[in-house]
């Protein structure tokens, strides 16, 4: 790997977002950005090009490894502060802990002097950076004219801007660093930087709600940090490497040295936003959009199924791999069930990407050559799509100050382009043969041999239908005879990055089998002795299934332009709707005759299943189950 | 019938074109078969195609454009996954295309607003997310059998596989009720007179367009025979008098019952279907992984 590029990478990003935060004009702020985006992309598709290799930064002129000791002293001195502000002796005793561990491998272990190469990249390293300096990149550039939108609605005296998009793009540095890296030293440092830049973004506004939910964050990803550290203190009590892939390459692992990886695990867990660690992410919707968009597509969150991904050719066929399966498992399936009573749009989307993330965590733990590959996928495809999805709830939001999904309805009247971006994000969820759907195809194929994971990825794929399609629902809803509505105009920057994500979803799931074949395989055949997956032609084939993806796009794309060439040819005539003949003409067209013969409006809304799904009924035991499932994790490990 | 080099033209001639034939002849049927359940002698045989000649030559007014694609899409998925299910391709990938169908004839229920095609269109996902496990559930089980999710492996087993999985034929009358829209869950809308909800999610939709609805069903009812026959593959003859005898318990449930409520629907799917399919596939897991 060159220097060069992985400069561009990881430590450009922090310096143009220490100039954001310095330079306060807008207009220089915008050229930092775009440049930024630009030389992210084109830096991560140089590494693409370039392969695989490792990469130890020079010990002349900086002693790199001392920096990241200080950063990490530095980042934990920010918590214990943050802690102290708040009050709260849960984040001051968690960041303390960590700094306990810090010190004694600092200064009493002597970790320094190995010879593993700091960086390592290899494919699923690169898929990674390709993912989150792309999509991650996109996502800032959409933050340009959303967050001039955004103070101007919430009426701020002082820009919060440059502060802002310091830590947005710190954030894609960090994200960078922590999947390169191959010291774990390193990763941790890393690691906490995307703790603190989430921190930060997410108390972005400064009201109330904003600075409670940042705490929350905090202390539930402060926990992962704990877990992350006794990992690592762990692994160097029992002599053995802090490095993934010296500690991959160990053999396989049983009873007590599985357990600092079973950390690392829990570390990734809380990340990932697992159960009972899922209220963070819930509480980041607060944040602007933007933040959302990062958090949930293409960095932090994927920071922790990253990790989990990345350790699991060590802990294939044990306990720990069974274990991870359920929990993900677990979560994929509670999450959809909670995302069905949600009307709050962010809301949904935050519980959608809890599941997906279960999902991918859950095949991490079936860790077959399949499972891996299917994992990979879904976090490509989820990517590309969760970004998509809330840059349009984001400027929807805008327009109709709003993000109940009972207020969207029928706005595909209103906002055509916008809401024809959020169909194509969801639909690319749920239908073939779309990629995400691609991906779930592959997993349903991989756990069916585990019975236990097999039940619940189908409950919670029926689910996962469900709450989607009431969603898409709501926008759909159009009064016949309406005329055809205008498109919206939108700054530039929302439809660049709309069509841009849109383009991408569409040509990768078209493309899915060379992207399983000549992207995906060679990631799990680095660490696993097959693929489980290929191509044949465009075909995305496995062991013991095959989906025809161009024969079905192909089908499913002529039977959407052919009614559409036949509607255009021929204008149809628009019926009002019927009502048992009760109709009122009226302005809106959907008025009827009721008691008294007076009029009323006709009003529709969604299904919620209060009874079945509400939060309040299923969270009480949710959480307990998820906690046990942690717990056997660990003591089954111990004893 | 299934997939040999040389006949996958037929095959696929046969999916699209004969398969609706017969499966309107059994819509026929089943109109007689009811009838005379309840006393009356019922229309012809052909009543269906009847029916569908008479919609063609209606004026088409529809309620929404998107409605209509959605509906063209709904025909298209349901050839589709006919045609993946005879050409002895993923089942797996079959029942993904076939939810996309379903998926899109609810859009399209929802794409007008309208209270009744609303409502319809709210209890059709509920439908669909009734017997979408046991659909899967289904797929899992024959996969265990066979080794493969290929369709055209099942024709490869010495036994049948009704043999190991006998609780799959209560599964499969299940799937049909709900899927063809039977009473006691005729809830998304019905063929009978007694519908509160009138049409429906099909309410907005007349003329040519209904029509393509019932072609559907007309493919839909193939389908299920296909997915009924799969059970008995070593003699497709017994495969389809089994699958006949799916579709005439079927119509008998459906004539025998009044509507229940959504949620009876739900609870009847997930805490009797399920726990049943759960039991034999139990008892396939036992046998194909932990006696190996």
């Amino acid at each position: 790997m060159k220097s060069g590029i992985l400069g561009l990478l990881i430590v450009m990003p922090f310096i143009i977002g220490i100039l954001c935060f310095f330079l306060r004009n807008d207009l220089v702020r915008r050229f930092l950005v775009i440049g930024n985006a630009l030389a992210l992309i084109g830096a991560s598709i140089a590494l693409a090009m370039s392969g695989n290799g490792s990469f130890t930064p020079p010990h002349e002129g900086i002693n790199w490894g001392q920096l990241i000791a200080i950063g990490d002293f530095f980042l934990l001195a920010v918590f214990i502060y943050l802690g102290i502000v708040r009050k709260s002796p849960l984040i001051i005793g968690l960041a303390a802990l960590q700094t306990a561990g810090l010190i004694w491998l600092e200064f009493f272990a002597g970790i320094h002097g190995e010879t593993s190469p700091a960086l390592y990249g290899d494919y699923l390293s690169t898929i990674m950076v390709l993912i989150i300096s792309i999509v991650g990149s996109i996502t800032t550039l959409y933050a340009l004219p959303y967050m001039q939108e955004h103070e101007h609605h919430i009426h701020i005296p002082v820009s919060k801007q440059p502060r802002f998009f310091m830590y947005l793009t710190l954030f894609l540095g960090a994200m960078n660093g922590l999947v390169l890296s191959n010291n774990m030293m390193w990763m941790y440092f890393f690691w906490e930087v995307t703790t603190l830049c989430c921190v930060m973004l997410i108390r972005h506004n400064g009201d109330e709600e904003a600075v409670n939910n940042s705490y929350r964050a905090l202390w539930m990803n402060l926990i992962g940090g704990v877990a992350i550290m006794g990992g690592l203190v762990l692994l160097h009590i029992q002599h053995r490497p802090m490095a993934f892939q010296e500690l991959i390459a160990g053999g396989r692992y049983e009873g007590f040295l599985l357990l600092p990886i079973a950390l690392l695990c829990i570390g990734g867990f809380t990340k990932a936003a697992q159960m009972p660690f899922q209220g963070w992410l819930l509480g980041a919707m607060v944040a602007p959009t933007p933040v959302s968009a990062l958090l949930h597509s293409s960095t932090m969150v994927k920071a922790g199924v990253y990790l989990i991904l990345r350790l699991a050719p060590a802990f294939e066929n044990t306990f720990v791999t069974k274990m991870v399966g359920i929990i993900g498992a677990f979560t994929f399936v509670a999450a959809a069930m909670l995302a069905i009573n949600q009307s709050n749009a962010k809301k949904v989307l935050a519980y959608s990407t809890i599941s997906n993330l279960g999902l991918i965590v859950s095949c991490a733990g079936i860790n077959t050559p399949l499972a891996i590959s299917a994992a990979i996928l879904l976090i490509i495809f989820h990517a590309i799509s969760k970004a998509m999805l809330f840059m349009a709830v984001g400027v929807v939001e805008h327009n109709i100050e709003s993000r109940d999904i009972e207020r969207m309805e029928g706005l595909l009247s209103v906002m055509p382009f916008t809401v024809f971006i959020m169909v194509i994000g969801i639909l690319s969820m749920i239908l073939p043969p779309f990629g995400a759907v691609i991906s779930k195809w592959v997993s349903l194929e991989a756990t069916a041999k585990m019975p236990v994971e097999m039940f619940l990825l189908v409950m919670g794929s029926a689910f996962t239908v469900l709450f989607w399609t009431k969603w898409i629902g709501r926008l759909l809803e159009t009064t016949p005879g309406k005329p055809t509505p205008k498109m919206e105009k939108l700054p530039f920057f929302y439809v660049l990055s709309f069509v841009f994500l849109a383009v991408t979803v569409l040509v990768l799931s078209v493309m899915a089998g060379p992207l399983a074949g000549k992207v995906v395989a060679p990631a799990v055949m680095q660490y696993y002795p097959a693929a489980g997956i290929g191509q044949a032609q465009m075909n995305l084939i496995n062991d013991a299934g095959s989906f025809p993806v161009l024969s079905i796009f192909t089908v499913i794309l002529l039977a959407v332009i052919i009614p559409v060439l036949y509607l255009r040819m021929k204008e149809c005539p628009g019926s009002s709707v019927y009502m048992c003949g009760e109709n009122i003409a009226s302005s809106t067209g959907t008025a009827f005759r009721t008691l008294k013969d007076s009029s009323s409006e006709m009003q529709l809304s969604g299904y919620y299943f209060d009874h079945f799904f509400s939060e309040n009924r299923h969270i009480p035991w949710m959480n307990p189950v998820a906690v046990i499932l942690i717990i056997v994790l660990i003591g089954g490990l111990c004893f | 019938m299934f997939l040999n080099s040389g006949n996958t033209v037929l095959i696929v001639f046969m999916a699209v074109f004969v398969a609706p034939l017969i499966g309107g002849l059994l819509m026929g049927i089943d109109r007689i078969l009811s009838a005379r359940l309840q006393g009356r002698i019922g229309p012809p045989i052909l009543q269906p195609f009847y029916d569908m000649m008479k919609l063609m030559s209606k004026k088409p007014i529809s309620g929404t454009k998107i409605q209509i694609i959605c509906v063209f899409v709904y025909l298209v998925s349901m050839i589709l996954s006919l045609v993946l299910l005879m050409t002895g391709q993923d089942l797996l990938v079959m029942v993904l295309v076939l939810a996309m169908g379903s998926i899109f004839f609810i859009l399209g229920g929802f794409s007008v607003k309208s209270p009744y095609s609303n409502i319809g269109a709210q209890r059709e996902i509920l439908q669909v997310l009734a017997y979408e496990p046991l659909i899967i559930f289904y797929v899992v089980a024959i996969y265990l059998k066979t080794g493969s999710f290929m369709t055209f492996k099942v024709f490869e087993l010495k036994d049948p596989l009704l043999y190991s999985m006998p609780l799959f034929v209560v599964a499969l009358i299940i799937i049909m009720v709900i899927k063809l829209r039977k009473s006691p869950f005729d809830l998304s809308t019905s063929h009978h007179a007694h519908q509160e909800l009138v049409k429906g999610i099909t309410t907005e939709l007349s003329g040519r367009h209904l029509a393509v609805i019932e072609l559907v069903h007309m493919y839909e009812m193939a389908l299920l025979m296909v997915l009924a026959m799969l059970l008995f593959a070593t003699n497709l003859w017994i495969g389809l008098a089994l699958g006949l005898f799916c579709l005439f318990a079927t119509i008998v449930i459906d004539n025998i019952t009044a509507r229940l409520t959504w949620s009876d629907m739900l609870r009847f799917a997930w805490k009797i279907g399920v726990p049943i399919t759960a039991l034999n596939l139990a008892v396939i897991y036992y046998f194909s992984i932990i006696k190996k």
